[in-house]
């Protein structure tokens, strides 16, 4: 299938942030010192745009490459093969002061709140670090624009100079959030940033995430595994499985009609706090293909309640709905 | 007879300060043969506590203190552990949250699971070999007689857990306490799992206790629901009347902040934090963050209302989402 | 607004002094060298007696609790009448300055070296390890004696000779615990605000290794004082009349039965030295280790 050029698949009315193309990542894993070194295709060939203002949730398990794909996204890791395009701009395996200018342009919330804050550093110091690394600011005006960041993610201006094991895990994601955001960047990569995070302060933190998007015009590529959040928050969804799309669609079109076997497997997976509500739940067998050796034709196969002859030959080539939905499935073409 | 009866329970840590820290504080739940309860609450309510203090399992440092405490009409409060160890591990079985580490990584699958055999059932190795892939099986690990001698670590987070079922119920027992057993697995693992669980209750006549802070869990799970906040029992319910009409505002909070539940962009989150070590305060804890809180609230800690209002610690249980005054109030002033 | 954090927060050092002082040994081993500290410092004002000065009437006087002793000479004098109070307290001097340079210089290279390794990985990791496990393969003393057998012997020479043999542990620590902080969420949104490799080393990631580095770093001293004053013993360390606690032991070895005052003392003062730092080392791991876990 030959890509079409990049400029020319703009979804939204506004110019995409964001662009990925075919991206892949192969890790190479060590096995030893005599066996050849075994391939890991964590993510196969990714495509997808992003407006501002919008948020992309991509949805997966572990193992089905979301996390690869939002390092990738957020320029954490080079892609093997593929290209991405920020602004319009080519940004594929950057490097050096070319690299640095652009993380004023995407960042990244983490999912672990107790590790991704420096145990040895102030709230203050690590809020001030990424206008050190990349501004001129003068201290004064440095400590100011963290305070006035603390202030915009729900802090007081005293919680500057503690420690973060003195914080609670929503606070800590509120100051991971406010880093994040220091260097007012367009685009922001969020891994699961609330699932470690009670119910009650996974509100929270989601309301000032809906805040600080219309506040700063941001876009979000949410990963996350939690489909009620994926419900509330997202415009567009991705679902992974070992690696590959398997289904891409507007939230409300995926919640209402999924077409991927896979896809309709998660959402009845997905616990609902209403026990009045009649089960029909696709239990599936078996558990997820090592990733050396992904099976045959779709990789969703052996576990597919579906599946039939071509599944097992032929792995699916991701089909284009008429209404922007994109589902990689023989079955739904 | 119920099975197990706690009446209530209280449990004190000591301190590096000195002091006494309640982290359990008046919990009262009775189990009947083959039910399914749920203990529900989040970091910090102490629900997991209170089962580790049923099976025995806490530190020294902490000191358990119970009305009544009884298993199966035996007391279980002040015996010698020997009589304890007779006890759990055999007709009382416990799973924990996380499978990768709650096995031991230095034996084979084989081995943990016949420790539990020999120590309870007295087993030769022929016959714990052969239960083992009994319950192997029942658990629904493909090809068991091969997983035998696989060690924890080649195993998946869903095969862990399975392993950790496996040699819980290998002594057939009459309750199985199951910490949070699904939250560090996959959705998709998630369901097979639970479903296992129910299966096995249905199956060997077990009743289980899931504790856990996923209601979507509980609500298709459970059949009674036990609600915990800060340490303190808050309502009690079965299921289906808890979701429909909830009684203490904590509960109704929580409802409402899940997302699925929220009808626009902004969450009805609840405002503020639980209380920790050091704030603990007078009167109910849950005042500072209740939006239907009064003066009274913050300054006399709430009693237990009547069953019909779920067994809720509020001065003013909700109904139908309005809080009303209790018709035993006792002349407490408005 | 969100609430108050859930601690009041005592500041970091009062915590850590907290810890520190509920083991009475430590408190008792960090009293007694800053004592030693202070006699090194204030020797002067402490001796009695120039160090290097000869009283020939007075050789190999007894101490003053024992029979033919004075008050002139509190702790005796040796076998060229030299007063040993006077050499033991300036030999703390020495014996102190050596184990801190030694300390300071591996801490230094160390780190270095460390985290080159662990950041670079690859050959580089493979060369500064390999050599590593060189040096420690080979019996501490045995190399020390190599090394000034190479460079000739001295005061200076003994410093490097020692930081030689060291060397490797703080490598080891420093790699180790480096390559686990490595792994961590924070390191990677270091990097992802923009940080260069140096700032990463030496700004992110070395603070969250001081807490092992900084217990060894104590202890190091006092194996460093012990390996010099061996060294002393042998020879090959600081020279005669250098008043250097090992040294001392060495030129006294033929008068244990005659005058064995010449022996014992300077070997207490090596004990008593090595013993504090010893107990206040091992105060402090206590103190610090449970901050590592109680993140």
């Amino acid at each position: 299938m030959t890509p079409a050029p990049l400029a020319a698949r703009i979804a939204d009315t506004e110019t995409p942030v964001l662009e990925a193309h075919d991206l892949v990542k192969t890790y190479e894993v060590g096995r030893g010192f005599f066996a050849p070194p075994g391939l890991v295709r964590a993510v196969t060939g990714i495509s997808l745009t992003l407006a501002p203002r919008r948020t992309l949730a991509v949805v997966g398990e572990s193992g089905s490459g979301k996390s690869t794909l939002g390092r990738m996204l957020a320029l954490i890791e080079p892609p093997t093969d593929g290209r991405l395009a920020i602004d319009g701009v080519d940004v594929t395996g950057v490097a050096g002061a070319r690299l640095k200018a652009l993380r004023r342009s995407v960042q990244m919330v983490f999912q672990n709140p107790y590790g991704s804050l420096n145990p040895r550093r102030t709230i203050r110091a690590t809020l001030e670090e990424p206008l050190i690394v990349n501004t001129d600011i003068g201290p004064d005006e440095r400590r100011a624009r963290a305070l006035d960041m603390l202030a915009r993610v729900g802090l007081r201006p005293e919680h500057a100079e503690r420690y973060p094991h003195m914080f609670s895990g929503g606070q800590r994601q509120r100051i991971a959030i406010a880093r994040a955001l220091m260097l007012r960047p367009k685009i922001i990569v969020l891994d699961e940033p609330v699932s470690a995070l009670d119910v009650s302060v996974r509100a929270q933190v989601l309301n000032l995430l809906a805040d600080l998007q219309q506040e700063f015009a941001l876009a979000y590529v949410f990963v996350s595994h939690d489909l009620s959040v994926v419900r509330h928050i997202a415009d567009d969804v991705m679902v992974m499985y070992l690696g590959g799309v398997v289904e891409q669609a507007p939230k409300a079109a995926l919640f209402a009609d999924p077409r991927h076997p896979y896809t309709r497997a998660l959402l009845s997976a997905t616990p609902v706090a209403d026990p009045g509500r009649a089960r029909d739940r696709i239990v599936l067998t078996g558990e997820l293909p090592s990733p050396f050796a992904p099976p045959p034709g779709c990789a969703f196969n052996p576990r597919c309640p579906l599946a039939i002859e071509r599944c097992r030959a032929e792995k699916p080539m991701l089909h284009h709905g008429e209404d922007g939905r994109r589902t990689a499935c023989h079955l739904a073409e | 007879m119920a099975l197990l009866e706690i009446e209530n329970l209280c449990v004190d840590f000591e301190t590096r300060s000195g002091g006494l820290f309640r982290a359990v504080d008046g919990v009262s739940l009775t189990v009947e043969p083959r039910e399914i309860v749920s203990i529900v609450g989040e970091s910090g309510s102490g629900k997991s506590v209170a089962m580790l203090a049923v099976m025995g399992l806490l530190p020294k440092t902490a000191r358990v203190s119970a009305d009544r405490l009884a298993f199966e009409g035996a007391n279980l409060m002040g015996i010698s552990p020997a009589a304890r160890r007779r006890v759990v591990g055999k007709d009382i079985a416990m799973i924990f949250q996380e499978p990768m580490s709650s096995l031991n990584p230095c034996f084979t699958v084989g081995f943990q699971i016949g420790e539990a055999l020999s120590t309870h059932l007295g087993l030769g190795r022929a016959a714990r070999r052969a239960r083992a892939i009994e319950l192997l099986d029942l658990v629904g690990i493909p090809s068991p007689e091969s997983r035998l001698a696989a060690f924890p670590h080649q195993l998946s987070g869903g095969m862990s857990q399975r392993v950790m079922i496996a040699m819980a119920i290998a002594c057939s027992p009459k309750l199985l306490i199951a910490d949070e057993p699904t939250t560090a697995l996959d959705v998709t693992i998630q369901a097979q799992i639970l479903e296992l669980l129910v299966r096995l209750r249905d199956e060997k006549d077990m009743a289980l206790v899931l504790i856990t802070h996923d209601m979507g869990v509980v609500a298709e799970t459970a059949e009674r629901v036990v609600v915990q906040y800060a340490g303190r029992q808050v309502e009690e319910a079965d299921t289906a009347a808890l979701f429909r009409d909830p009684h203490h505002p904590y509960t109704a909070a929580l409802l409402a902040a899940l997302p699925e539940r929220a009808t626009e962009k902004h969450l009805p989150a609840i405002p503020g934090m639980v209380p920790g070590q050091w704030d603990r305060l007078d009167g109910c804890l849950f005042a500072p963050r209740c939006d239907v809180a009064t003066d009274l609230c913050s300054r006399v800690e709430p009693t237990r209302a009547g069953a019909d209002l779920g067994r809720a610690l509020c001065h003013t249980p909700l109904v139908a989402g309005r809080p009303t005054r209790r018709a035993d109030a006792e002349g407490v002033p408005a | 607004m969100v609430d108050d954090v859930i601690l009041a927060p005592p500041s970091p050092a009062r915590a850590l002094w907290a810890d520190f002082a509920v083991n009475r040994g430590a408190v008792g081993g960090l009293v007694v060298l800053l004592t030693i500290l202070a006699i090194a410092a204030f020797a002067n004002l402490i001796a009695l007696h120039d160090p290097m000065e000869q009283f020939r009437e007075h050789v190999l006087q007894p101490p003053v609790w024992a029979a033919g002793g004075s008050w002139d000479f509190p702790l005796g004098t040796d076998d060229v009448g030299r007063d040993l109070m006077a050499r033991i307290v300036f030999g703390a001097r020495f014996s102190l300055f050596i184990g801190f340079s030694v300390v300071v210089v591996s801490l230094a290279v160390g780190v270095c070296l460390g985290l080159a390794s662990a950041f670079m990985g690859g050959l580089v990791d493979t060369a500064i390890s390999r050599v590593m496990d060189l040096i420690m393969s080979v019996p501490s003393l045995v190399l020390a004696i190599v090394v000034i057998a190479i460079i000739g012997p001295s005061l200076a020479n003994t410093i490097v000779a020692v930081t030689v043999v060291y060397m490797p542990r703080y490598v080891r620590i420093v790699r180790a615990t480096a390559q686990a902080e490595l792994a961590k969420d924070y390191v990677t949104a270091s990097r992802a605000a923009g940080s260069g490799a140096f700032r990463l080393a030496f700004v992110t990631v070395l603070p969250n290794c001081l807490a092992p580095l900084i217990v060894q770093a104590a202890l190091g001293v006092s194996d460093a004082i012990l390996e010099a004053a061996a060294l002393g013993f042998l020879g090959l360390g600081a020279q005669p009349p250098t008043p250097e606690w090992g040294a001392m032991l060495s030129s006294a070895r033929e008068f244990i039965q005659r005058a064995p005052h010449v022996v014992t003392l300077p070997g207490l003062a090596i004990l008593v030295t090595v013993v504090s730092i010893n107990l206040m080392g091992d105060g402090l791991r206590d103190a610090l280790d449970p901050k590592l876990k109680r993140s």
